[in-house]
């Protein structure tokens, strides 16, 4: 895990919002958010890597969506939900945050 | 009405439309569309189809529960038919179910469902979505009515166990001028 200066820390969260403001945005009214892999927004968030992950998970904690499921995957490389919670947003956010959880992640 | 809605989408307002239920980020126009409310249906996520971003892979799935190429929206009795969406770079974008009476209903990504239509009573089109965001509809499918799908709602047998518009229902419908 990354460790930041309080100073990095809130920078990464101030570049943060501004993209999951615009992310949000983006993926409203759509269904295949894996086709936007190449959109400039999930760019930038998965290129601000690891740090942001936490800040996914909060999201997530606040109000499940699908189109996070993508930017954690893309920053981690990882797909924690089991094959049984496949499609079940409230359950696949729960399967993610307990991952992050089980890594130390504050979340 | 949504003023944001008709900013997404400027033919639905012209076309007509109504929100028929509250955004949720439970399901999506694909899951919708193949009558389950419980999951998102997206490559990637949940989907029991031939995988991939590609128109292919929405027309595989729709293949897979049934569904055949046709040739156009016309109402048919005896088959229910799905409109399917593409933008220009190929990428599947939407599905759509056509309801019994001939209306569509669309489920917005992780936003509301909607029932839409064209101005012309007799060919109620789901051209009402094409645009930026949803591209074109590439493709009509259809399969005969699935009795296991059926359910009785008042004196209508509908698909999907989704509800048909009553008639109450049809006067709070954005009309077109």
């Amino acid at each position: 895990m990354i460790t930041l200066t309080p100073e990095q820390q809130q920078d990464v969260a101030r570049r943060f919002q501004g993209l999951a403001t615009r992310w949000i945005a983006t993926t409203r009214y759509r269904s295949n958010t894996q086709a936007l892999r190449n959109h400039a927004v999930y760019q930038e968030l998965v290129a601000l890597g690891e740090p942001v992950v936490p800040l996914i998970l909060l999201e997530l904690e606040r109000q499940p969506r699908v189109s996070w499921f993508i930017v954690l995957t893309g920053i981690t490389g990882e797909n924690p939900v089991p094959p049984a919670h496949a499609g079940q947003v409230n359950a696949m956010a729960r399967t993610w945050i307990d991952w992050g959880r089980q890594r130390g992640y504050a979340v | 009405m949504s003023a944001e809605l008709e900013g997404a989408f400027p033919s639905l307002a012209a076309d007509g439309y109504t929100l028929a239920s509250p955004k949720t980020q439970a399901h999506n126009c694909v899951a919708w569309a193949a009558g389950d409310a419980s999951r998102w249906w997206e490559p990637g996520i949940f989907w029991p189809g031939p995988t991939g971003d590609d128109l292919a892979a929405l027309t595989g799935l729709f293949a897979a529960r049934g569904y055949v190429p046709c040739a156009g929206d016309e109402l048919e009795a005896g088959y229910e038919k799905v409109a399917l969406y593409a933008d220009d770079q190929g990428n599947w974008t939407h599905a759509a179910l056509q309801l019994p009476d001939g209306w569509w209903t669309s489920k917005l990504g992780p936003d509301e469902d909607i029932l839409h239509r064209t101005p012309h009573a007799a060919r109620r089109t789901p051209q009402a979505l094409v645009g930026e965001l949803y591209g074109q509809v590439q493709e009509f499918m259809k399969r005969t009515t699935q009795p296991s799908s059926e359910q009785s709602v008042g004196d209508e047998v509908i698909g999907n166990g989704l509800a048909v518009i009553e008639p109450e229902r049809q006067q709070d419908l954005v009309a077109p001028e």
